[in-house]
């Protein structure tokens, strides 16, 4: 059996440029809102993607108006650009976590 | 020239607020325009924007709107972008949310469900019961009553309410006779819709009864609801725990908790000599409950008085309390509370802000 999911304690946005993820692990994750734009996992951007380096402080042309709880497993957001049919669950979430720990060769931190 | 929405939309286009790249109509801050008369009414959703900034703007509005011929007064509603409930989010005034499921059908679950609720109720706590098994709904049945409910306050449906349980049922909505078959959309379709337009007021908490089954349906169901935890309904002679391995994977993919095991028709007593006879065999419950390392929290016998009750209306917990498989549904409330309170406490929603 896999493991169970992570958790986020809290999402926050940073202003018009990032989201910021705290982990019940303590984990912390820093978004810039175009990465998470373009990594938006409906189906229609999963067909057109477009992918932009996770830099913050570019990010400010795209933002999230609203986010919102899906049940207990993810959260939908809805873009600045009229976007708003992506759910991403929390397991995406913490896979795009830009972080050098989780993207770098230390990715032991995926599986606490 | 005669004002209208669109006018009015075009002119919202027009505000940019300082910092943003884009007109608030463009970002999708504008969720409503009504016009009614010479009133303007605005919804909008705040947007990252910091409060100076968002009070430049509502002047800005007021005074670019309130500028066209015929507007005498422009109200603007700001909703807080972020931590407001959305439909498919938690239910407002409902403390906690048990599902009750079960991997196949004819199990009993939905006996389990309603007097599970009953004793919930006796117990103290404030009940709804939410009949989601829309392919066959059993509720009224089992509560009795089948008027169709109200709609009160314009669109909200409210509940029928009997022996301190509220409850809404897919069966008050359909003829008798009408066969349901539903495809996993429609279902998500309705039951999101149960969850929104009916106005449960304060409860502790909600039970689901689900659809049997871990098909499409049952997942998409349990991905829209914050359910607090899952309650797995299974007999002894579920052997085939394949089924039941199904049903925890698919509370697992969704961060649903599960509560425990109920074994239900966990052996016959003789309504006359009171000796207990294992039909079904013995320990299934157990050799569930230990393989999977979750609490088995009732085995409840076959008793002739229950399916009388259920047929008849009222859930035995209701109508007999004193009645020894009342006693076991009591004990089942009691662990199922505690379970949903410490299911809530370890397993928080998390915070949004900013």
């Amino acid at each position: 059996m896999s493991d169970p999911a992570p958790i986020p304690r809290e999402i926050r946005r940073l202003g018009v440029n990032a989201v910021r993820i705290v982990w019940q692990d303590d984990h912390q994750a820093e978004y810039g809102n175009r990465y998470l734009r373009d990594n938006c996992p409906c189906a229609e951007c999963r067909e057109n993607p477009r992918r932009s380096l996770p830099i913050v402080g570019q990010d400010e042309d795209v933002y999230p108006v609203q986010i919102g709880i899906v049940g207990r497993y993810a959260v939908s957001m809805q873009w600045s650009d009229g976007h708003d049919s992506g759910i991403y669950s929390y397991r995406t979430l913490r896979d795009l976590c830009p972080c050098s720990t989780c993207t770098g060769a230390g990715s032991e931190e995926l599986k606490h | 020239m005669q004002v209208t929405v669109d006018l009015i939309r075009e002119r919202l286009a027009e505000v940019r607020p300082a910092g943003l790249r884009r007109d608030i109509v463009a970002a999708g801050m504008v969720r409503d325009v009504r016009l009614e008369g010479s009133r303007v009414h605005i919804a909008m959703l705040r947007g990252p924007l910091p409060e100076p900034v968002l009070k430049a703007t509502l002047e800005e509005i007021r005074k670019s709107v309130g500028a066209f011929d015929g507007v005498d007064s422009v109200e603007v509603e700001v909703a807080e972008a972020t931590g407001a409930p959305q439909e498919v989010g938690p239910i407002p005034g409902v403390a906690s949310i048990v599902a009750v499921s079960s991997t196949k059908g004819g199990v009993g679950k939905s006996t389990v469900a309603a007097n599970l609720a009953c004793a919930l109720a006796r117990g103290g706590a404030k009940v709804g019961l939410l009949d989601a098994d829309i392919y066959g709904p059993s509720m009224p049945t089992m509560f009795g009553l089948s008027t169709r409910p109200e709609v009160v306050n314009g669109n909200k449906v409210r509940p029928l309410e009997a022996h301190g349980v509220r409850f809404v049922s897919m069966g008050l909505f359909l003829d008798d006779s009408s066969p349901v078959i539903w495809r996993g959309p429609l279902v998500t379709g309705v039951v999101r819709q149960f969850l929104k337009d009916v106005d449960w007021g304060e409860l502790d908490v909600l039970v689901v009864d689900l659809p049997p089954g871990t098909g499409d349906a049952q997942l998409t169901l349990v991905q829209h609801v914050p359910v607090t935890g899952a309650v797995i309904v299974t007999t002894p002679q579920d052997v085939s725990l394949i089924d039941v391995e199904r049903g925890m994977a698919m509370f697992r993919q969704v961060n649903t908790p599960i509560l425990g095991v109920v074994e239900n028709m966990s052996g016959l007593v003789c309504s006359s000599c009171g000796h207990h006879d294992p039909l079904f065999g013995e320990g299934g419950g157990e050799a569930l409950a230990e393989r999977f390392g979750v609490p088995l929290l009732a085995k409840i016998p076959i008793e002739e008085a229950v399916r009388r009750a259920g047929d008849q209306g009222t859930p035995l917990v209701a109508a007999d309390e004193a009645q020894a498989v009342s006693q076991v549904y009591i004990e089942l409330a009691t662990r199922v509370r505690g379970a949903l309170e410490e299911s809530a406490a370890s397993n928080p929603l998390p915070k949004i802000v900013g």
